[in-house]
Order: C-alpha cells, then sequence, then structure tokens
C-alpha cells in the first residue's frame, strides 16, 4: 500500500470577506510529483502557505504523514520532514554560501538530536562541515562557498535555497515556482535538478508552476485550480483531455491544437 | 592583514587599560572602569540589536537590577561571595529578562518593542525611586568593595587599584562569554533570525524560542555588568535605569558598528575619548560632542568598525574563495573556509 504523506481535507481560507480556497480536498502520495497549477489568482499560492504552515486556515485539515498539523507552526512542519523554497529565492543574505547551508544543517541536526560537535569551541562540528560540503557538491555550489549570497546571480539563488530545503532532510519537498523568473534554458536545467534530486532522494515533491513545459515533464499528478476550487485532478494526460481544464485554463490555442 | 596586525590592536588596547593606574591619575582610571563596564553592557544590548534584530529601549533596567541586587547584598556584608552575587544578579536579571520577554516578544517586536522595553524600565525606575528600603531617590550609596577569599588568600578589593584590576578581568570574563555565545551555533543562529525569521523558521529554527533566549542573555549579562558597577561607583540611584542609560549602549553601537561584534565597545571607548578630551571645553563640550557623533553617523553608516574594515579591505587582495578576509556581516566572516 502507498502511503499518504500530505493530505489536505476542505481547507478553506479568507481575508477578510474575501474567500481564497473555497473547500481544498488533495492527497499527495509518498514518492510522487504533485503539481498545482491554476490562472493567477486561482489561490494557489494561498494553499501552499496553508500547507507549509505560513499562514493559518478557517476550516479543514492538513495532514501530514498521518498526523494533524493544521495548527502547528511551520518550524515544527519542517521538522518532521516538510521542506520548502519560495516564489523569489529567500536565502540569508549576508552569510557566505556556506553558511548559509551550514545553518540550516545544524539546525536540522538540533531538531534530531544529533551532536553538532564539541560545545567549548565555536567552530561548527565536522559531521555539519561534511554535510554542508556535501549538499554544496549536489548543488553544484562548491566553487561558490565563499561568496556572500547577495552577490549570487538569480540561478545561483534559487539552487541554494534548494541546498537549504535539503539540508532539513525533508521527505516531501514544497516547490513554489522554482522555475520563476527563469531564462528558457535556466528553466530545463532547474527541472533536470529536481528530477534528479527527485530520483536521488527518493523524495515527494509538491508544486506550483505556471511553465506547462516544467509540469508536464515532471508531474505524475496534476491539480488545477480556478477561484479557490479544485476543478480537476489527474495524470498529465487526463488533465490535458479534461475539457473543464481545457476552457478554463489552457484556453482556446489548447482547444485548437 | 596578517594575524601579527590584527592582534596588534586589541593587544594593545589590553595593555593600556591593564597598566592605566601605574601612569594615569585616578580621575581617568575611574572613567576607564565606567567604561569598561558601558562597553560590556553595550555589547549585551548589541546581542539583541546586531544579532538578533530586537531593538530594547530598557537594557538599562537590567543593569540597575544587577546593580541594585550586588548593592544591597554588599552592603549586608556579603562581600566574601562577590563572585557568586555577580552570578546571582545575572540570573536575576535573565529571570526579569525571561519574563519580560514572555510577555513581549509574543507579539510585539519593532517600534512596539522599543516602547513596551521603555515603558517597563520607567516602571522599574519609579518603583525603585518609591521604595524606601533601597534609598528612594537617593539610591544606595557606601557601598563597599569587597574582599575575594582564594583558599588561604585573601585579595581586598578596596585597596588600592584592586577593584580596578578585578573589573579588568571580571569584563574580559564577560566578553570572552558574549563572544562564545555570538560565534558559536547560537549565533549563527540569531543572525539567520535577524536578516530573515521567516525563512529561518523554515529551515525549522522555532524563531520565538531563540528571540526568547536572546533576550534573557542580554537581560543577564546586562544585569551582571550592574553588578560589577555597583562597588566601582560605591553608589547606586535609580537613574540608573533611566531612558538616558538606556539610550548609552545604543549609541555606542552606533557610533562603533552594530554589524561587528567589537563595534559597541568600540563606540564606547570612543565616546569616552571624545567626553575626555572636550571636558575643558566649558559650554563647548557637548556642540563638539554631538558634531563629532553625527559626522560619524553620516559618513562611517557601519559605524567605526566598518570604517575601519573599508580600509583594512582595500589593502587586503580576496581570497580564493572571492570573499574579502576584511568583508563578511558581522565582524570577519567566522566561518570562512579554511578556518578550520
Amino acid at each position: 500500500m502507498v502511503n499518504r504523506i500530505l493530505d489536505v481535507r476542505g481547507v478553506r481560507k479568507n481575508y477578510g470577506a474575501f474567500e481564497v480556497l473555497k473547500g481544498i480536498d488533495l492527497d499527495v502520495e509518498e514518492g510522487e510529483t504533485f503539481a498545482i497549477i491554476g490562472p493567477n489568482g486561482a489561490g494557489k499560492t494561498t494553499l501552499f502557505k496553508v500547507m507549509t504552515g505560513e499562514v493559518g486556515c478557517n476550516g479543514g485539515q492538513v495532514l501530514f504523514d498521518g498526523a494533524d498539523v493544521t495548527r502547528q507552526p511551520s518550524f515544527r512542519r519542517v521538522r518532521r520532514g516538510m521542506g520548502r523554497t519560495f516564489q523569489v529565492a529567500r536565502v540569508f543574505n549576508e552569510f557566505s554560501v556556506f553558511d548559509n547551508v551550514l545553518v540550516a544543517v545544524e539546525a536540522q541536526f538540533a531538531a534530531a538530536g544529533v551532536p553538532s560537535g564539541p560545545r567549548h569551541t565555536v567552530r561548527p562540528g565536522s559531521a555539519a562541515v561534511d554535510r554542508t560540503h556535501e549538499l554544496l557538491d549536489k548543488l553544484d555550489l562548491s566553487a561558490r562557498a565563499g561568496t556572500p549570497a547577495q552577490s549570487l546571480s538569480h540561478g545561483d539563488r534559487k539552487r541554494l535555497e534548494l541546498a537549504i530545503a535539503l539540508a532539513g532532510r525533508p521527505r516531501i519537498l514544497m516547490l513554489d515556482e522554482p522555475t520563476a523568473g527563469m531564462s528558457p534554458s535556466d528553466r530545463t536545467a532547474a527541472a533536470d535538478l529536481i528530477r534528479r534530486i527527485r530520483a536521488s532522494e527518493r523524495m515527494t515533491v509538491v508544486m506550483t508552476e505556471h511553465d506547462m513545459g516544467v509540469i508536464f515533464g515532471l508531474a505524475h499528478r496534476i491539480m488545477v485550480m480556478n477561484g479557490g476550487t479544485r476543478i480537476a485532478c489527474g495524470t498529465p494526460d487526463e488533465i490535458r483531455r479534461d475539457p473543464v481544464v481545457r476552457s478554463v485554463y489552457l484556453g482556446r490555442e489548447a482547444q485548437d491544437a | 592583514m596578517t594575524r601579527a596586525a590584527r592582534l596588534a590592536v586589541p593587544t594593545a588596547a589590553v595593555l593600556l587599560l591593564v597598566s592605566l593606574p601605574l601612569w594615569a591619575n585616578s580621575g581617568v582610571v575611574f572613567l576607564a572602569g565606567v567604561t569598561m563596564t558601558s562597553a560590556v553592557f553595550a555589547l549585551s544590548w548589541n546581542l539583541l540589536f546586531g544579532y538578533t534584530g530586537l531593538a530594547s529601549f530598557g537594557s538599562a533596567g537590567f543593569f540597575s537590577i544587577g546593580a541594585y541586587v550586588s548593592a544591597v547584598l554588599l552592603r549586608e556584608g556579603y562581600g566574601s561571595l562577590f563572585l557568586l552575587v555577580v552570578v546571582l544578579a545575572g540570573l536575576v536579571g535573565a529571570a526579569v529578562s525571561w519574563l519580560v520577554g514572555c510577555v513581549a516578544l509574543r507579539r510585539s517586536k519593532g517600534i512596539h518593542l522599543a516602547i513596551l522595553t521603555l515603558a517597563l524600565a520607567e516602571l522599574l525606575r519609579i518603583t525603585l525611586s518609591h521604595t524606601r528600603w533601597l534609598g528612594s531617590e537617593d539610591g544606595l550609596p557606601n557601598i563597599p568593595r569587597p574582599t575575594l577569599p582564594f583558599g588561604f588568600v585573601s585579595v581586598d578589593l578596596a585597596a588600592g587599584n584592586n577593584y580596578y584590576w578585578f573589573l579588568c578581568a571580571a569584563c574580559g570574563v564577560l566578553t570572552a562569554a558574549l563572544w562564545w555565545i555570538a560565534h558559536g551555533r547560537f549565533g549563527r543562529v540569531l543572525r539567520s533570525i535577524r536578516q530573515d525569521p521567516e525563512r529561518a523558521a523554515f529551515i525549522g529554527i522555532d524563531v520565538h524560542a531563540c528571540r526568547l533566549g536572546a533576550f534573557t542573555l542580554s537581560g543577564g549579562f546586562g544585569a551582571a555588568v550592574g553588578a560589577l558597577y555597583a562597588p566601582w561607583s560605591q553608589i547606586v540611584t535609580p537613574d540608573l535605569g533611566s531612558m538616558m542609560h538606556s539610550t548609552q549602549p545604543i549609541l555606542f553601537t552606533l557610533i562603533g558598528g552594530a554589524t561587528s561584534f567589537w563595534g559597541p565597545m568600540i563606540g564606547a571607548a570612543a565616546f569616552a575619548v571624545i567626553d575626555f578630551g572636550t571636558r575643558t571645553l566649558v559650554g563647548m563640550s557637548e556642540i563638539v560632542t554631538g558634531s563629532i557623533l553625527l559626522a560619524i553617523v553620516l559618513f562611517a553608516p557601519h559605524g567605526l568598525a566598518g570604517a575601519w574594515r573599508r580600509l583594512a579591505g582595500a589593502r587586503v587582495r580576496p581570497n580564493p574563495n572571492g570573499n574579502t578576509a576584511a568583508g563578511g556581516a558581522i565582524g570577519r566572516p567566522a566561518m570562512r573556509e579554511g578556518a578550520w
């Protein structure tokens, strides 16, 4: 039996009188890549925030690996194994690339109760340093280890943020528009990177994305949102064929295609 | 900069301070002692501001808690336990700080925290000035300097300049402890929170608990240094917890530079020198002092430490990793590769 790692039940969220999410249900199975798409204002990002704990919800439940995390703050969800990136990559600008990853590795060690090296010295423990180098290698950032994060290029920032998220040893990786603002060639590289990480870490991925090429190339299942509701959910082929989706989201061009 | 050059300035500063009673008059020695306590006090405040990104305007409240604890116990004759008294004062300060932090940090940051801490410190000051057994407005005078027993020998800190040297050592210990906190794992966590609390939460850091921890530590260190101050000045008054005293570490930090660990200490020293140098300019000293401070804030936005780093950085070749040895957010980047 496949483990249902993320289970969202009837989540509602309103900002004042405006209802952004009108009862969303979704479930994600361990190991799959699940994409959420929809036109601007569909509520994708809000749903993302509710799932990661960045904002609370006004109704419904979020279950992570069988446990109700609806009322848990984000740092507890992260410790349970939820990693995330932001639409606009957020890293610690004043830190070097190395320190960015190190602080995340140390946070994971502390949360997991792994001793982080001798207490009397201010130097980071060798296990944390090794793990940091390992992550930098994995994301091709080793050459930039000493660079202050604020002077990184856009693509490097995105990769650094991914390294920070991976440092938490997540079981599920939540990516909010991982290729936003990238050039077409960078998008392909980013998609390859996600594919590679997914394979090497056997990780569940939940992502929102605008780029259809990226989505249809990566996702096992896709959920389509419009106006705060779920209008369809299925495999990429099912979504392509779905007449409702075609009319509200993919538009006329897709129908003609 | 070579290692030798980097060590030269602090070594000279320490030698200057320690040898001061041998060649300077007692007035200068007294000012130097006060400056040392102010400097450590400013460091404790900057653990909150420069590292955690929280601005407290009531830090003098903790200083005065420590000073009063020390004053009362020394007047009651617990001088032989003075080291314990300092520790106890620190613990009392930390406990009060923890309580304040539990309430204040839950919802209020930024300007709200500034006003709330200011109000609580004022409340403490007014309460002290109406508490008769603590001397009301006049405070507690005639605080005896203690005698410390070390096994068979005992050191009378009241004699000669002994308390001054004790103060040097004690401030050194507190500074070392703060340095250790700021440069270790917890310091890195605090700096990540200052840069982006939400991102920090999403790497699994309990932002609230860490802020509370920093607030508690800051209050504890502030109180401990207050406890050292009491027998030096030999009088404590409610004004120790006044708003003017709370703004002192802020001023020192802005002069010296909040982004450097040593900034507040450099600021305190610079202020003391400026203040001392202008003492004879009757009626003019405030104008001269003010102008110098204004010039520093305008022309060195990262304080004296930032200006020094820029000067030093211009003479340093970038290392192979591409960062300059003098760059980095807080002081020199403590975690440069190759440092281990």
